[in-house]
């Protein structure tokens, strides 16, 4: 039942604030007559309210029989991702521009976020499926937005894929209900610890994980997601790699740990496997930048499942909260290349240091940080997850991981080197200020947060 | 007082200062003046230091306390020697290079004085996981100085040296968690360094962990077969950084050596010195006979670096107080010998642009200044009695003959060779007949080039006259580390 405690708590007024302002775009746009730019300035507006009302705290409660449960960590995590769309919003303020339908847009967009939210606040799989739907049908929408050949291709790809992965997780569901009689996760669990492993119940949640793996883009599931990020239009793949997959890193965690069988983990410990060497590999070879980004993106879901494996808990949430915030910063830099560029070879971007200092500096800092080079924060969020695996008994797996992580600084290493390195005659450079300051902003918490980690990791903690 | 984060300090405050300078000039100014500052702090600082006490001038706060990491900062006389090298040399190559660099001199600057901090922090840091931060902090401005202000081929040595450097350190960065994991099970939750020294690690796991870091540290020095990145790292740097690179970075191999490595295994470190130093004698010979048939002088002195390193190696895994006295005063001889020596050919090539030792010829007489000194640091660094090379490597091989005797006899063949490759270099350069009409009109030393040789020269024969200043307190540390 909806108790009273849901109705005043933070996500449920988080939710109904973002699925408002989400009708409320789409109907002024069908509506209204004069259409006027603003919109995005209110979707900013409005975001910044459900962000300010996610962060107030509420009392825990449990509703529909446990299916949400608010939690500190789960309240943190929704005002995360909430920034996250903010700042992806902010930085590509002015792509929008040129394509007047941003009521679609914004509509689509916040549809996506109330569904990560959604995601990450359940406790049961049939309502991690529903979600998961919801959130999938619209970035089907949001990857062919521009409706041109590249996008609507990728968005086609992304459709039948996706479609397919979500019949799996379907019959998943059917294996579930056969085996144990119930879809909330506490239950899971507590057979598991009861009864122990239960051959319905270990296909069910195999099938089930395996839809998360595919949306998580772990190898050899991953094939769709070179395509599509690339041929969606870059602010929907930021939003994409930061924020959906923040949620969906969230929620793949809370199956595994709630069904941690040898069978999963050796599975895991599979895909882990391919997931940090094939990328790392193909990267090698990619010139252009964009690719080159989301190969190391799907590499990097690799390293977070690392920690996955180990003991402790607050390692995943921290390298994806970190990862996410780089994310945003390395795109809003691919943003505004691509305004400069027609192609995004990387040999292109030649004396962008002399031209544009502050931009080569961040695309500096994101890339570091990206291949683990301390100080920079992504260098503390790898050696937090290689340690909780170590503490799990992984070792092996964490050498591995760290010779990867050697081989992919030379792909890091190669963008840098035209950009620093190479003389070009100075040229001019168009980019919005927003873009801009997205682009500081996130330049200082990558360089930051990793030395100032130390608060981070409390809050964190003290949250699970 | 908190000197040491005083002198990490002020090198970045220095940098951020820099940063919001339009005028080149006073970065100049402001880059030499910080590094001045820091140089005297670290005098004042070896002047307190009281060597029976262990570690000086401790700091410890908490920094990250999921994991129990510290942010803990100390000096023992060997981090402090190191300090004092490093902040040595690093005003003598800021002014050697006020007229070398010539474009985005700002930016030259703050990565130089970022590279300082970093390598300062690598010498003072107790805290494992801090240590490893500015170990590898440190490439940055080092990929970007080479990289950058570097010669014709400096892309792809900059790559090599930052590839290398990196992929070695990684594996450690897994030792390193191996490590702490065991101490954490056995109830130990720490990354102190001495506290690193009471793992038990056992089989497997230990021989990687072992292995790790020897190779991290090994790529330093660079031992051979690992020495490949130097030649190309060294030809291609700029002078200032070449100084830096040879006086400074390479020591931290060996500093890694005596301060992780051997301490943390000492029964494996046992088993393995003959191998390891015969290994190190074997990369004296190869790097001298390499050095003699170059042509390139920088390239010469590179391969004489990794010779002269090759000997201290010899020294640390002797095992007996003279050599490892040796080994670490040898130390800063070799930043002092072959950091002058990158000096002087950073001198010539500003006024020649070239390295080809063809080109040169009978300058002797045009250059009689320049000629001098650099005879001065060529004696230094072949050992000649009375500057400093001689009292280093004499200590080495009186106490490495006690423990490897064929290996010692064959190390100081390699000596020999040493002289021959550079006096016969010397001579190419600066005796015979002018061939080249271009080289009767080489300026001599400059007023700024003798204000950075002269304390180079004094240093040079300081320690080779009165090397009782720094031995009587290396003795002490060296007693008290091989118990």
């Amino acid at each position: 039942m909806l108790s009273k405690s849901f109705l005043y708590s933070t996500t449920f007024g988080t939710l109904i604030i973002l699925i408002l302002s989400s009708f409320f775009s789409l109907f002024y746009w069908l509506y209204s007559k004069k259409k006027s730019e603003a919109i995005t300035e209110i979707i900013i507006f409005l975001l910044l309210f459900a962000f300010a009302f996610s962060f107030s705290h509420s009392p825990f409660y449990g509703s529909f029989g446990d299916t949400y449960t608010q939690t500190v960590l789960n309240n943190l995590l929704t005002s995360f991702v909430i920034l996250l769309t903010i700042t992806s919003i902010i930085s590509s303020s002015d792509l929008m521009s040129k394509n007047l339908k941003y009521g679609e847009y914004y509509f689509l967009l916040l549809i996506s976020l109330t569904s990560s939210i959604l995601l990450i606040n359940t406790q049961n799989i049939f309502n991690m499926f529903i979600s998961v739907e919801l959130l999938s049908m619209s970035l089907y929408g949001l990857t062919g937005f521009n409706k041109n050949d590249k996008n609507l291709e990728a968005s086609f790809k992304y459709f039948m894929l996706g479609s397919f992965a979500s019949v799996f997780m379907i019959l998943s569901l059917v294996f579930l209900y056969i085996g144990l009689g119930s879809l909330s996760l506490v239950d899971i669990k507590n057979s598991l610890a009861i009864s122990g492993p239960n051959p319905y119940i270990n296909i069910g949640m195999l099938l089930f994980m395996s839809g998360f793996i595919f949306k998580l883009a772990l190898v050899p599931m991953h094939s769709w997601a070179v395509d599509v990020y690339w041929g969606a239009p870059t602010n929907v793949s930021m939003f994409m790699i930061s924020g959906v997959k923040l949620s969906i890193v969230v929620a793949l965690y809370r199956l595994f740990s709630s069904y941690t069988t040898s069978v999963v983990i050796y599975a895991m410990y599979a895909f882990i496997v391919l997931s940090i060497v094939i990328p790392n590999l193909i990267a090698l070879y990619s010139k252009d930048i964009k690719k080159i980004i989301i190969y190391s993106s799907i590499s990097h879901a690799g390293y977070i499942a690392i920690s996955f494996l180990g003991t402790e808990n607050w390692q995943a949430y921290f390298y994806a909260i970190i990862y996410s915030i780089s994310v945003i910063g390395v795109f809003s830099v691919i943003m505004f290349l691509e305004k400069n560029f027609k192609d995004l070879n990387y040999e292109n971007i030649k004396g962008l240091y002399h031209s544009k200092p502050s931009i080569a500096i961040s695309l500096l800092i994101f890339l570091f940080s990206l291949s683990g080079v301390p100080p920079f924060s992504g260098f503390f969020a790898k050696f937090y997850s290689f340690y909780n695996a170590v503490n799990g008994g992984f070792k092996w797996l964490v050498v591995i991981a760290v010779l990867t992580s050697a081989l992919s600084l030379y792909y890091y290493l190669k963008i840098l080197i035209p950009a620093f390195m190479k003389d070009a005659e100075k040229r001019d450079y168009e980019g919005t200020v927003c873009n801009y300051a997205v682009i500081y902003l996130t330049a200082a918490a990558t360089l930051l947060l990793g030395i100032l980690s130390n608060p981070i990791i409390e809050l964190i903690k003290n949250s699970i | 007082m908190m000197p040491i984060t005083l002198i990490i300090s002020i090198p970045l405050i220095a940098a951020f200062i820099i940063l919001f300078l339009r005028n080149d000039k006073s970065v100049k100014y402001i880059s030499f003046i910080s590094s001045l500052i820091v140089f005297i702090i670290s005098v004042i600082m070896f002047i307190n230091f009281d060597s029976s006490k262990g570690f000086n001038f401790t700091e410890k706060y908490m920094w990250i306390k999921a994991l129990n990491i510290h942010y803990y900062v100390g000096a023992d006389t060997l981090s402090l020697l190191m300090i004092l090298l490093t902040n040595f040399i690093m005003p003598v190559s800021i002014l050697s290079s006020y007229n070398y660099i010539k474009k985005d001199i700002k930016k030259y600057y703050i990565w130089l004085l970022i590279l300082q901090s970093a390598i300062i922090g690598v010498f003072v840091s107790l805290d494992t996981f801090l240590f490893y931060i500015f170990w590898e902090a440190m490439l940055v401005p080092m990929y970007f100085l080479i990289g950058m202000w570097g010669g014709e081929n400096r892309i792809y040595a900059t790559i090599k040296f930052f590839i290398y450097t990196m992929a070695a350190s990684l594996l450690m960065l897994a030792g390193i968690i191996f490590t702490y994991i065991n101490l954490k099970n056995s109830g130990i939750n720490s990354f102190e360094i001495f506290d690193f020294y009471k793992n038990t690690l056992i089989g497997k796991t230990q021989i990687f962990v072992f292995i790790s870091f020897l190779i991290a540290f090994a790529v330093k020095i660079p031992l051979f077969p690992l020495h490949t990145w130097l030649p190309d790292a060294h030809v291609e740097a700029p002078t200032a950084v070449s100084v830096i690179l040879a006086g400074v970075l390479l020591k931290m191999g060996v500093y890694g050596y005596i301060r992780f490595l051997i301490p943390m295994f000492p029964t494996l470190s046992h088993q393995i010195a003959p191998y390891i130093s015969a290994v190190g004698v074997f990369g004296v010979i190869y790097a001298s006979l390499m050095a003699w048939v170059q042509k390139d002088i920088k390239k010469l002195v590179a391969y004489s670096s990794v010779a002269h390193m090759g000997l201290i190696v010899l020294g640390v895994f002797s095992f007996n107080p003279e050599a490892l006295s040796g080994a670490i005063l040898q130390m800063i001889n070799h930043g002092i010998s072959t950091g002058g020596l990158f000096l002087m050919i950073g001198i010539l090539y500003e006024r020649t642009h070239t390295r080809l030792m063809e080109n040169y010829g009978g300058i002797f007489k045009t250059v009689p200044f320049i000629a001098t000194f650099f005879m001065i640091v060529t004696l230094s660094s072949i050992a000649v009695p009375s500057t400093n090379g001689f009292v280093g490597e004499i200590l080495i091989f009186l106490g490495s003959f006690k423990s490897h005797r064929i290996l010692t006899i064959l190390a100081i063949s390699g000596v020999i060779l040493g002289a021959v490759y550079m006096l016969m270099a010397y001579e190419k350069i600066f005796f015979g007949k002018i061939e080249k009409d271009e080289n009767k009109k080489i300026l001599d030393l400059t007023i700024r080039e003798w204000l950075y040789l002269i304390p180079v020269v004094i240093m040079i024969f300081w320690i080779g006259v009165f090397p009782n200043i720094f031995l009587s307190k290396i003795q002490v540390f060296v007693s008290s580390f091989l118990k």
